[in-house]
């Protein structure tokens, strides 16, 4: 090759390389502001899903946040939030649940997407979120889905944890409760007993007459009653106890029990299913004489522990050859919110004699990974326990939560009648 | 029409069916088999790579008494590359979810067999006019094969055209049509066709066009004479 045509070949390729250089350099002044915006569309793509308006997103580090909440984004345009959030439905316990919601500053619902969901059945995956535009910390009006309770619930409480994330931050100011919310609200204050292990009230809505009873309950586990009076306009929420005693409770969450303006409307309250409780008290007594060993000679006598509103649904004293002994049955809810009777003995000092089931133990449903339990020795551990020495180990069995926590609210309900019964709170 | 009109026509439709790159000539398999799962991402992929193709054979052309032999190829390379960089940044700007679905495809544009192949044994010898022309007809040809092709494997084998769900053909559908070896089956197919219409029309199928459309051809070490076998004479094209 010449020495000319070298240097001809060099110019006209680096020349070539420098006109596209200069070519591609223009193109990309014009085309890099726009890719770089897509690019931060796609990140942050179910922010705007949920957040259409926002002009951009960037994190707020906040501390104290409750465990499902897992980030929290603001609109660099200030138009509100992007909490992301992540739970678990407690059907089987294993699936999660991805939430993304937006919050506006004014403290409402402005979007929300279910982004992950493995449950085989669907609480409208779509729909329901949709239930919640518009709604502020209140969730007023918001519903479960009868029949996915459990995936509803754990959807419903994220989204409330998002709000509790923002206000305690002061990010956005607290929504106003509606009657409805503060009455479902008070249902397991009054009557504790009733909660499931998610904390709501599994209770089934009876017809009952009266001057002041705009509603009543039946606990679906035994345990009491709940009503909702009405004083004059003023509502109450009241809760009476499978032993009779009664505590209301006006919307403000003040306790009422002893103001004599609502005596009347209380005492209709208690007047109203005191037949009912009596008859539930007697079928307790053959349970008691079933699992309490004590001889034919025995007596069993039905007494009543005061300001017990808990799972304990009975409670008797055994007496035996000279020696005194209590009997006391919970019931509590198991998996699917299906009611369990516990049976305890407790000697005159408060230990565990024995602890025994009426029915199974664990339902046969309640997972899909197995478990192994030698039953008797389960329950041989609980023999000599007293409310001092009482830890929640010995309940725990491994592959069925709901049943060790149900175990543990029954053993912790009796404790607390046996100590309603010797503090002289008993008749 | 003119004479001159008439051969303009003919350097545009030859692309399309006589030449047509894919059917005819077989170049830009790669392209044509990875892309033709979806009519979106096959036009989509037919459209850049026209594009490509008729800028490069604009520029090459205007610059084929300037480019010395002997770095023809880097300076083609670097051309279309240019013009390949161009079109997927303004496709990652405006039509972003394009770009994603083509992906890897859409760079590779760069050593697509027709646009190098084209430069080399066209725009490089032909004026700009005739090269626009061949550049359009050559892209018309494989975004046709391309629509053809992936509406052909989207309707028969997903049951959709362009995303847009047909009634019936959603339920019962050839998956298969979709994946790598159906993609074989239906290219297979339409080269078939397009041989059969050729030889209906008496214009003999292009057996040489594989190797020597080639624009390494003229450098290849086995450049061989198909019917002695043996090597042909340094640089000499059939």
């Amino acid at each position: 090759m010449k020495k000319n045509e070298a240097i001809k070949s060099v110019i006209v390729l680096t020349v070539i390389c420098a006109v596209v250089g200069l070519m591609l350099a223009g193109v990309n002044e014009l085309t890099a502001p726009i890719i770089a915006e897509n690019q931060s569309k796609g990140e942050f793509d179910s922010f705007y899903k949920v957040m259409p308006d926002a002009e951009g997103f960037e994190e707020v580090p906040l501390t104290g946040l409750p465990e499902t909440v897992k980030a929290v984004y603001k609109d660099t345009g200030g138009k509100g939030y992007v909490v992301l959030l992540s739970t678990r439905s407690q059907y089987t316990g294993t699936s999660d649940m991805g939430i993304t919601v937006g919050i506006g500053t004014d403290g409402k619902i402005v979007g929300i997407t279910l982004t992950s969901y493995t449950e085989s059945k669907d609480f409208g995956r779509e729909e329901y979120p949709q239930t919640y535009i518009g709604k502020d910390s209140a969730l007023s009006g918001v519903d479960l889905v009868g029949g996915v309770t459990y995936s509803s619930t754990a959807f419903r409480n994220a989204v409330s944890d998002a709000f509790v994330a923002l206000i305690s931050n002061g990010l956005v100011a607290e929504g106003q409760k509606s009657d409805e919310q503060l009455i479902d609200e008070l249902k397991t204050v009054a009557l504790p007993g009733c909660a499931n292990n998610l904390g709501n009230a599994i209770l089934t809505q009876i017809e009952v007459s009266g001057s002041y009873i705009k509603e009543a309950y039946e606990a679906n586990n035994g345990c009491g009653y709940v009503y909702v009076l009405d004083v004059g306009g003023t509502p109450l929420v009241c809760g009476v106890g499978a032993f009779g005693d009664a505590v209301c409770y006006a919307l403000d969450g003040t306790d009422v029990t002893n103001d004599a303006a609502y005596a009347d409307a209380i005492n209709e309250a208690v007047a109203a299913n005191a037949k009912k409780s009596d008859a539930a008290a007697d079928a307790n007594i053959k349970l008691i004489s079933r699992y309490a060993d004590a001889g034919d000679d025995a007596t069993i006598t039905a007494i009543s522990p005061k300001g017990i509103f808990n799972t304990v649904t009975g409670a008797f004293e055994i007496t035996a050859d000279g020696i005194k002994s209590y009997g006391f049955v919970s019931v509590v809810f198991g998996y699917r919110n299906q009611p369990m009777k516990m049976v305890y003995i407790l000697d005159e000092n408060g230990a565990i004699v024995a602890f025994r089931n009426a029915g199974e133990l664990i339902l046969d449903s309640e997972y899909y990974n197995g478990y192994t339990l030698d039953e008797s020795a389960y329950k041989a551990g609980f023999e000599g326990l007293t409310a001092e020495t009482f830890d929640e180990s010995v309940t725990l069995i491994s592959g069925a939560t709901i049943t060790s926590d149900a175990v543990a609210t029954a053993t912790r309900d009796v404790f607390a009648a046996f100590e309603a019964l010797v503090t002289g709170e008993g008749e | 029409m003119s004479k001159t009109n008439k051969s303009s026509l003919s350097i545009l439709l030859r692309g399309i069916i006589a030449e047509n790159p894919v059917l005819v000539l077989v170049l830009g398999t790669c392209p044509t088999l990875a892309q033709t799962g979806s009519v979106i991402s096959a036009v989509g992929m037919g459209i850049a790579a026209m594009l490509v193709l008729v800028c490069s054979n604009v520029v090459i052309s205007l610059l084929r008494r300037v480019i010395p032999d002997t770095v023809r190829i880097p300076c083609y390379i670097v051309v279309i590359a240019g013009f390949v960089s161009v079109v997927q940044m303004l496709m990652n700007a405006y039509l972003p979810d394009l770009y994603d679905m083509l992906g890897v495809y859409l760079a590779l544009i760069v050593v697509n067999c027709i646009i190098l192949g084209r430069a080399e044994m066209f725009a490089s010898k032909n004026p700009v006019g005739a090269s626009a022309l061949d550049g359009l007809g050559m892209g018309l040809g494989f975004l046709l094969t391309l629509f053809v092709m992936g509406t052909i494997r989207e309707v028969f084998g997903a049951g959709t055209f362009a995303g847009i769900k047909i009634p019936f053909l959603i339920d019962y559908n050839f998956p298969i049509l979709k994946s790598p070896p159906g993609g074989f089956f239906v290219f297979g197919c339409m080269i078939a066709v397009v041989n059969a219409i050729l030889k209906k029309r008496g214009k003999p199928v292009r057996e040489e066009a594989g190797c020597e459309g080639c624009p390494s051809f003229e450098a290849c070490e086995r450049k061989f004479d198909k019917s002695a076998d043996t090597p042909l004479e340094e640089g000499k094209n059939q």
